[in-house]
């Protein structure tokens, strides 16, 4: 049985769909790329095109990116291509096939919290916030150590504007594929000063989180020594588990490597 | 429900239910170009331009097309001519099953790299075109007429 929708509406705003959102059987539709796979029922499904949280701008200090943004949009825009020479654009380009970005959205890639993602580990590394119609902001780590505010509207992911230097590694058995293990790196250039580490790793196979030993070591510095100390931290520090695809030891072994390659990146 | 979409430059109204997907519906509605292969966003067949970008009609719920302007393969198979001879004259079609959904996506890659978004060089290309799967070809056939028909040296 796919995907069944007995009904489907399309709001204006966005008070009209959270008040949809509210009743029984109710679910948003992102880019519905990943809804399609599964076999269940929604009741109500909402559509945001039309509610105005597809734009992506600057704001305050921030690059604040709608949750109706689609993957490409967002890839492809110059905010984002010229931030951190062009981190987001290439790690965004990772994501499976140009057909799928130009659907997938910010807030259907988000809010899921799946493991495998690439996309959240990216971001993750990057000081960001996540904005819900009724929860409001939080910081993108706390959304997703939390459980997800329950029947509410992603409207916003925002990026903090400021210069960063920031790679993304993952491990495929082929580039066309899911990540089995992915590594995120960055740290505030404060000219020439690294400072602000920030290291995510996802698809382990849990969803991306951040080491923050391993960032508290590197904030100290960022020298061979250090570097070891921060990789050693980071293993011990995040869960990594076995799957279909990979043992957790090997997924730990391989982040580890990862994760040294990153930081000699982000030093240049 | 009632959709309206603008089907290679001309409106038209499509009765769908709100669960059909868009590639179940161009097809019931006659655009066979568009192919049902893997159906989970895989490979590409199933490719169509929404409001000018390559998409998986596969993955997109019809209902959410109402009012957008969709591009299959027949819409641009004129303007695609010199693409068609390039791949008959490498040899590159066998079952052609994945053919238009590459079609849709080369005319696609042809606008981004006028438009400067993406090189013209061999590993953007290739990029590019990743999600096009074919089981027939092993590829090189393809690479060689796309790469003559987008200049690529
Ligand atoms: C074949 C395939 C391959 C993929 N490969 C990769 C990959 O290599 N790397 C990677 O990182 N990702 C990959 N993805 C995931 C992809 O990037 C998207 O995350 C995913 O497809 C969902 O995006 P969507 O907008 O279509 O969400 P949908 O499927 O529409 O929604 C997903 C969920 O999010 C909820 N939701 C959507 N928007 C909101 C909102 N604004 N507020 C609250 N809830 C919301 C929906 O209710 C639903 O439960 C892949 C997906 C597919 C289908
Ligand atoms: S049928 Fe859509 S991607 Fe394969
Ligand atoms: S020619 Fe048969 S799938 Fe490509």
């Amino acid at each position: 049985m796919p995907l069944k929708i007995l009904e489907y509406v399309r709001p204006k705003t966005l008070e009209e769909a959270y008040e949809l959102l509210q009743k029984d059987g109710a679910e948003i539709l992102g880019g519905t790329t990943y809804a399609r796979l599964s076999n269940r029922t929604i009741k109500l499904a909402i559509d945001l095109q039309d509610v105005g949280i597809s734009d992506i701008y600057e704001e305050d200090d921030y690059i604040v990116v709608g949750a109706m943004a689609r993957l490409a949009n967002m890839q492809f825009h110059d905010l984002i291509m010229e931030y951190a020479n062009g981190y987001l654009y290439d790690a965004i380009s990772y994501v499976w096939s140009v057909q799928l970005r130009n659907i997938a959205t910010v807030g259907g890639t988000i809010v899921p919290k799946w493991g495998f993602s690439d996309f959240i580990t990216a971001v993750l590394a990057l000081p960001s916030e996540v904005e819900f119609y009724k929860a409001g902001r939080m910081k993108l780590e706390e959304f997703l150590e939390n459980p997800t505010p329950k029947k509410d509207i992603m409207t916003k992911l925002l990026i903090k504007k400021e210069s960063r230097k920031a790679t993304f590694k993952f491990m495929r058995n082929s580039v066309y594929d899911f990540s089995i293990v992915n590594v995120a790196v960055s740290a505030k250039d404060e000219n020439g000063k690294l400072t602000d580490w920030r290291v995510a790793v996802g698809a382990r196979p849990g969803v991306a989180a951040l080491s923050r030993k391993a960032m508290e070591i590197l904030n100290d510095g960022y020298d061979e020594s250090h570097i070891e100390e921060a990789t050693e931290a980071m293993q011990e520090e995040l869960n990594f588990a076995d799957d279909f695809r990979w043992s957790g030891e090997y997924r730990r072994e391989v982040a580890g490597a990862l994760m040294r390659n990153a930081i000699s990146e982000v030093i240049g | 429900m009632k959709i309206k979409v603008k089907i290679n430059g001309k409106w038209e109204e499509w009765e769908i239910d709100p669960s059909d997907y868009l590639l179940d519906v161009l097809r019931r509605e006659g655009y066979l170009s568009v192919k049902k292969a893997c159906d989970t966003g895989t490979c590409g067949a199933c490719t169509v331009l929404v409001d000018g970008f390559p998409a998986l009609s596969c993955s997109i719920l019809a209902a959410t097309m109402d009012g957008h302007e969709i591009t299959t393969a027949e819409g641009i198979a004129d303007e695609m001519d010199d693409y068609m001879k390039a791949l008959a004259s490498e040899g590159a079609d066998q079952c052609g099953f994945c053919s238009p959904g590459l079609m849709v996506m080369v005319y696609a890659l042809r606008k981004e790299i006028e438009n400067g978004k993406v090189k013209k060089d061999e590993e953007a290309v290739k990029r590019y075109l990743i999600g096009n799967l074919c089981r027939c070809s092993g590829y090189l056939g393809q690479q060689r007429a796309i790469f003559k028909f987008l200049g690529v040296k």
